[in-house]
């Protein structure tokens, strides 16, 4: 993989890649750049970019996250980090960033990392169930709990209720 | 008369259109030390390549040089 194929997957994938293993490790630059490196590695690209690259970035942020607790003795707590996801919203008619990192971090993490990876990640269920190594039927399940469960923390309407 | 289809792909919940427009923080990559690394390791079979044999050529030339001064 040549430098600007890498440049352009960095601009495009970075920030979602970086927040989806922050889910788990307090050091997820550095997760999602070793995973980078190891891509650069590969003689031949892998045939999934994308459902390859969260399954690197997952497995690494876990092993940075089972470091982290040896080394601490104490447990990372997402919700700790959870303002920091995202940029300050400006939109007065759209979620407040820090309430909406807050409502994520309570839901439980294998619902989260699909919410993540769907939705600011832009995979498919497909590609979703590659990487988390399960049916992209659950995954969907998963996916659509864990809204439904946003929703009732967040107070927002019900799409099904307002028609 | 057309046949419904089977799966209808659902509307987007509005509650994901409206996450999806929060935005990540931003990374805080150095990216020229980050394309530096990058080049790097996809050199670094070549460099790995060359560094060994160096390496045997050297470990070749010790016991002739050994063997031509002591001549």
């Amino acid at each position: 993989m040549g430098p600007e194929q890498l440049g352009e997957l960095l601009d495009r994938y970075g920030a979602a890649l970086v927040l989806y293993a922050r889910q788990w490790c307090d050091c997820p630059e550095d997760v999602v750049q070793t995973a980078l490196l190891k891509l650069c590695r590969q003689s031949v690209p892998p045939e999934n970019l994308l459902p390859w690259l969260y399954r690197v970035v997952r497995n690494g942020a876990i092993d940075a996250s089972r470091a982290s607790r040896r080394r601490n003795k104490y447990e990372a707590a997402a919700a700790d980090a959870a303002p920091k996801w995202f940029l300050p919203s400006y939109d007065p008619s759209g979620l407040d960033a820090r309430t909406a990192a807050l409502a994520l971090a309570e839901l439980p993490p294998e619902t989260r990392e699909i919410i993540v990876m769907h939705v600011w990640g832009g995979l498919t269920f497909e590609q979703i169930a590659r990487t988390v190594e399960s049916s992209a039927a659950t995954c969907y399940r998963r996916y659509a709990a864990g809204i439904e469960t946003l929703r009732q923390k967040l107070g927002a309407s019900n799409p099904t209720n307002t028609k | 008369m057309s046949e419904p289809q089977p799966n209808p792909i659902p509307a987007p919940d509005p509650l994901a259109v409206a996450l999806s427009r929060l935005e990540p923080a931003p990374h805080g990559f150095d990216r020229d030390a980050l394309m530096f690394a990058a080049g790097r390791a996809t050199k670094e079979r070549a460099i790995n390549f060359w560094r060994t044999l160096a390496l045997a050529a050297l470990a070749a030339l010790i016991p002739l040089a050994a063997w031509l001064l002591l001549r």
